[in-house]
């Protein structure tokens, strides 16, 4: 028993006590500037719903989070299935497939601001020298299409993991199964169908939950790239809780929202393991 | 394998362990103690920390202070001055080092600096007053911060120091960074205002003989150099939110706007005939003047950058980039500086003051140090050295003086450079107001992504900015309630006969200054 007490010290202190506390301060109006404490009941909860720039950034979450999953599990999978295969210099790319995993959020924001920038980006420059755009394209710079740029530069980030997560999972695949659909003539597509993917189905899940609360979590990127702007469609639920429990000091408010956060990774996480019936 | 262990040949692994782990845990144990026992000996040796030591330093005026004088009987103290990285011009220049000065001067005084990014502070600061803990001797302050985190820094009445010798001195855009609720709490050192800027080399290319005098002007001038065909668009700004407030007030003070209200609330008004015709104008001059990239561009990366680069010909910023723009590697050699033009017949002009200062917290160490320290940031030896031999980078900034008669000093009169001086005195007798009060990040960030909205054409100028009057209101009660009103806005100050007499005094210094510098 004493030798679990170091486990329930972290559990207590560093998961616990933390939720506890934020739980607490949801109910309460509390300022960063001197954190005197008004009990509120559930009015921070009750004013999400009146509150358009929350119901802007939910929304932004929930689509972020649904494009992101939708790109980067199966982007991982085909890369993940390219990196098992057997050619040469495959050990040079699966190694450097944990590249853009190291690179910093923050680093990979201001190289992909370059990258796409109108001024001096590459995108832009090869666009018109293929005599594909006449004038630079505003990647960042249209309302509409803003988000989903973010999607693709935190998918490129994300990727490479979920391909190395697959990979591992493809490794322990028996070969003998395999090798004996292949003496039975199955074709590739249905090894993949009826050998391959039901093997995958617990990591094809963890890696969806995984990919739901990295995209839930992204911050760097939107503070590195775009801001918030234009207006506010690069607004994400965590972005917005971060200005509203720092610049603007509203802890208890900001609390409730990062709660919202958490509630949305949670609910995906229950629909996810029920859609692939995994306990 | 188990024979092996028997019979000695390999030692059994468990054991090993158990060795080991005896062996760590008394050695381990001895480290400790020994290092316990030298710490304490260490401290023990140490002399008590003295008093907070008082300062020789004289009573000064900002306009004939020179460097203070050398303290060397004062026991050895170190200062934790926290200030921000854009205020490099304190911790990292390569001609004058103020803080080596000062240490010099004082040699039992070491100058720690601890540099934040200007977006960090607030958190830096929210945690550690809430903390209740010593952090810093000296912060970096501007009006919003202060007036948030007002309770946790000393009132300079508090520590002896009458501020009516330097009040009618300091420039009321400036006093706004460091007053509050009638109390001085610091001494400024920032003060910088959005000036119109125009590449003169491509101005006289193109036959324009000089700055507009009005925003009519402006458009006329914008429509004759305008050519991005050629990579040469007419007009530049930083529009990215988190920059576009400052463009916003240039805008509305040249429509002869004002955000609040004269109610108790100082209710802000972003929804005014005169705001919603600032933001029409900031659309317009966006879609037929300027990069469509601005409206992701950050006003002093980017903007900058392509200014100096020619790749527009006006450009709406403070004035840090002149001086860059006439070294060797820019392509641009000669360079206008003037005030920002208002609408014919509505305003002359109006801009915006970015006023930043430093203040002693109730927990410093060494107050009554941390005020001499003070008084050597705002005297005019150190506030005029700065300017004139400021980093001057392009991102870099390099405030003028914060005192009106830091404005006489005759190196400031007869610098290369004084056409940014002229200017900057120039505009300041505008509406150059800031609007800054507790939950100011909070409303200019409603403001922000509505004019925002209004550029990228998702909402018409008149739906957004009635938008951002719904969020503003709300902002505006809470704030209320926590703060009672009562803020500090320069301009009513500004209009006195008295101040204006004071601009105009130190606008004849630099009468035969012309607005612009040509480097060919």
């Amino acid at each position: 028993m004493l030798l679990l007490l170091p486990f329930f010290v972290f559990v207590t202190v560093l998961m616990a006590y933390p939720l506890a506390y934020s739980a607490w301060l949801t109910l309460n109006d509390i300022e960063l500037t001197d954190l005197k404490p008004t009990f509120v009941g559930p009015d921070n909860w009750l004013r999400l719903g009146s509150d358009p720039v929350f119901i802007t950034s939910a929304t932004n979450t929930v689509i972020f989070l649904l494009l992101e999953v939708a790109i980067s599990i199966p982007g991982g999978l085909a890369l993940g299935l390219l990196v098992n295969e057997n050619f040469r210099g495959r050990s040079i790319i699966r190694g450097s497939l944990l590249l853009p995993w190291a690179t910093p959020p923050i680093v990979m924001a201001v190289m992909f601001g370059f990258i796409f920038s109108d001024q001096f980006g590459v995108v832009n420059y090869m666009l018109q020298s293929l005599g594909i755009a006449s004038r630079p394209v505003m990647f960042f710079a249209s309302p509409q299409f803003a988000l989903i740029m973010l999607v693709l530069v935190a998918s490129w980030k994300n990727i490479p993991l979920f391909a190395f997560i697959f990979l591992s999972a493809l490794q322990n695949i028996p070969t003998e199964l395999m090798e004996s659909a292949k003496v039975y003539k199955a074709g590739a597509f249905n090894r993949f169908r009826h050998i391959t993917f039901p093997y995958l189905k617990p990591t094809m899940a963890s890696n969806s939950i995984l990919a739901a609360i990295l995209s839930v979590q992204v911050f760097d990127v939107i503070v590195g790239i775009t801001n918030g702007g234009p207006g506010r469609s690069t607004y994400t639920l965590y972005f917005y809780a971060y200005l509203t429990s720092f610049p603007f000091l509203h802890l208890g408010y900001g609390a409730t929202m990062a709660y919202i956060v958490g509630i949305i990774a949670v609910i995906f996480a229950f629909g996810v393991l029920r859609m692939y019936k995994v306990d | 394998m188990t024979d092996e262990i028997s019979t000695g040949k390999m030692k059994n692994l468990s054991e090993q362990k158990g060795t080991d782990r005896r062996r760590f845990l008394k050695y381990g144990a001895g480290v400790v103690v020994v290092a316990a026992a030298a710490a304490a000996g260490y401290y023990a040796l140490q002399p008590a920390p003295g008093p907070p030591t008082p300062t020789t330093t004289a009573a000064t005026t900002a306009a004939t202070t020179t460097a203070p004088p050398p303290v060397t009987t004062a026991a050895p103290i170190t200062l934790n001055f926290m200030t921000a990285a854009h205020h490099d011009f304190y911790y990292d220049q390569e001609s004058y080092k103020p803080l080596a000065i000062y240490m010099q001067n004082n040699p039992n005084v070491k100058l720690n600096p601890i540099v934040y990014s200007f977006f960090d502070v607030q958190s830096k600061m929210a945690s550690a007053f809430t903390a209740g803990i010593y952090a810093w001797d000296v912060a970096y302050v501007w009006g919003a911060l202060l007036e948030q985190f007002d309770q946790y820094f000393t009132p300079l009445t508090d520590l002896g120091w009458s501020t009516s010798q330097i009040a009618s001195d300091i420039i009321p855009w400036v006093q706004n960074a460091i007053y509050w609720k009638g109390q001085f709490y610091g001494y400024p050192r920032e003060n910088e205002v959005f000036l119109l800027h125009g590449n003169k080399d491509i101005m006289d290319e193109k036959g324009v003989a000089g700055m507009p005098k009005t925003y009519e002007e402006l458009l006329e001038l914008c429509k004759r150099v305008h050519d991005p065909d050629k990579g040469v668009y007419a007009f530049g700004a930083g529009l990215q939110p988190g920059y576009l407030f400052p463009v916003y007030l240039c805008f509305l003070h040249g429509n002869g706007g004002y955000l609040w209200k004269n109610d108790s609330q100082q209710t802000v008004v972003p929804d005014s005939r005169e705001s919603v015709r600032a933001v029409e104008d900031i659309v317009d001059i966006y879609k037929h003047y300027m990069n469509p990239g601005a409206i992701q561009w950050i006003a002093d990366v980017q903007t900058s950058t392509d200014f100096l680069q020619g790749k527009h010909v006006f450009d709406l910023w403070f004035p840090s980039h002149n001086k860059v723009a006439l070294q060797p590697e820019s392509a641009m050699k000669s360079v206008y500086c003037d005030i920002w033009p208002g609408r014919k017949g509505v305003a002359d002009s109006g801009s915006m003051v970015a006023a930043e200062g430093y203040a002693i917290p109730k927990k410093a160490k060494y107050p009554q140090d941390a005020l001499a320290f003070l008084k050597y940031v705002g005297n005019a030896d150190n506030q005029v050295e700065c300017y004139i031999t400021g980093s001057w980078t392009p991102n870099g900034q390099a405030p003028l003086p914060s005192f009106f008669s830091d404005h006489n000093d005759p190196r400031l009169i007869n610098w290369p450079f004084a056409y940014t001086v002229k200017a900057h005195v120039k505009q300041q007798m505008y509406n150059c107001s800031r609007y800054e009060r507790p939950a100011y990040t909070e409303i200019t960030a409603a403001i922000e992504a509505e004019v925002s909205n209004a550029i990228a054409g998702t909402k018409t100028p008149r739906q957004a900015m009635s938008d951002a009057r719904t969020a503003t209101d709300k902002i505006v009660a809470t704030e209320f309630e926590r703060f009672g009103g009562g803020y500090f806005e320069p301009w009513k100050t500004v209009q006195q006969d008295s101040v204006q007499s004071q601009f105009k005094a130190i606008l004849k210094n630099f009468e035969n200054v012309p607005n612009y510098y040509t480097g060919k």
